[in-house]
């Protein structure tokens, strides 16, 4: 029902806008021509030969994710950041040609006015 | 019809406004009115924007006045180091409304009160757990005689104290004492204890979301001030907090619980709501 009603809407069928749940959250799914449901769920970018990982101590709200994940996201040879709060641990996905060293994440937690538990480099 | 203010009348007021206001800082797992031991990192802004409606009484020798005051005051925070960070306060009167309940006489009036510019270096940081620590840090400052003649002192008044702070997963306790020494002249001249008790607990989530986490946070705090002429008041002030990764929004009332003064304004109620923002 809700798939017709998107499709009656001008530029909504051809431009496979994504849909919209009950809840008012975006899906991972589109709509495309034929009706079919595709899938564009993200990959895990953090491959395991590229991706370091930490485990950072005192967090003690969402707002001190943001400072720790900014301070390693600024640093030379980072390509993504990812904080899990619940358990500190940190994993950072460093650049295929110039990966950020040891040193420099090491640098970044103790910026972010943090503590750096222990780090294990790919 | 103008109100015609005794120049102590006025003084009574100014502590009243400009004194008597919230925490410096603005971080998360921070309580409302009280001061926290966390800071940003290196290069962090932090943006606070507060509106504290109060309700207030005094007795002068013209009358029973009624005082309602609104208030906006913006505090920047920004870590200079991982462990030094500057705030500049400043306090606005959007407008304060005094009625004479005695003479039916009323006055409105608005304008800056004195900006603040404060700083946090830590001395002590023991983070124990994921979302666990126990921090200390030194607070100094002044207040700068930058505000108008109404909300504003003369003088340049040095403040310092300290904050101690333990977060333990879903607990967070804080206390801080601070000093201001008045340096104005005699007529004003009272220096002022401030202190604070407060406790949070993180209502929901039991355990933190690994993927955007955000929180509510339930406070109760107790604010304190005792100054050198005997004026002492203590507030109860329960609090609610939203906080996400970049933004946090807040809403507090502070409640009397004890009250002995002879030349501040007595508060009845201060209501007071709040926006952070992470940059």
């Amino acid at each position: 029902m809700l798939k017709k009603l998107l499709k009656s809407v001008p530029f909504v069928s051809l431009l496979g806008v994504p849909m919209v749940t009950a809840a008012g959250c975006q899906s991972t799914q589109t709509v495309d021509d034929n009706s079919k449901s595709i899938s564009v769920e993200p990959a895990d970018v953090f491959t395991v030969d590229r991706t370091a990982e930490l485990w950072v101590k005192g967090l003690a709200c969402p707002f001190c994710v943001q400072n720790v994940d900014k301070r390693i996201a600024v640093v030379s040879g980072v390509d993504d950041v990812d904080v899990d709060l619940p358990t500190g641990k940190v994993r950072v996905l460093l650049s295929d040609s110039r990966p950020a060293s040891k040193e420099d994440l090491v640098s970044a937690v103790a910026a972010s006015g943090f503590t750096l538990d222990r780090i294990e480099m790919p | 019809m103008r109100l015609g203010l005794l120049p102590a009348l006025r003084g009574a007021l100014i502590v009243l406004l400009v004194l008597g206001v919230s925490s410096t800082d603005a971080r998360a797992q921070a309580p409302i009115n009280s001061n926290v031991a966390l800071q940003p990192s290196k290069g962090g802004l932090i943006v606070r924007q507060q509106f504290r409606y109060t309700q207030a009484s005094f007795s002068s020798p013209m009358g029973e006045l009624d005082i309602e005051t609104l208030t906006s005051i913006w505090t920047l925070v920004y870590g200079l180091s991982e462990r030094f960070t500057l705030i500049l306060e400043s306090p606005l009167v959007i407008s304060r409304q005094i009625d004479n309940k005695t003479t039916g006489v009323g006055s409105k009036d608005s304008g800056f009160g004195d900006l603040r510019l404060m700083s946090k270096l830590r001395l002590y940081r023991d983070d124990f757990g994921p979302t666990s620590t126990a921090r200390f840090d030194l607070i100094g400052g002044v207040e700068l005689p930058t505000g108008s003649r109404k909300f504003g002192n003369d003088s340049f008044d040095p403040i310092v104290g300290g904050v101690y702070s333990y977060i333990n997963d879903r607990h967070g306790f804080n206390a801080d004492v601070l000093w201001k020494f008045n340096t104005g002249d005699a007529a004003s001249n009272v220096d002022m204890l401030k202190y604070d008790l407060a406790y949070s607990y993180r209502l929901s989530p039991e355990t933190y979301a690994s993927q955007n986490p955000t929180a509510l946070f339930a406070g109760l705090e107790l604010n304190g001030i005792s100054e050198t002429n005997d004026d002492n008041e203590l507030f109860l002030s329960p609090g609610l907090q939203y906080v996400t990764q970049r933004w946090i929004i807040e809403t507090t009332i502070q409640i009397p619980i004890w009250q002995s003064l002879n030349a501040r304004a007595e508060r009845e109620y201060v209501i007071g709501f709040g926006l952070r923002f992470q940059f």
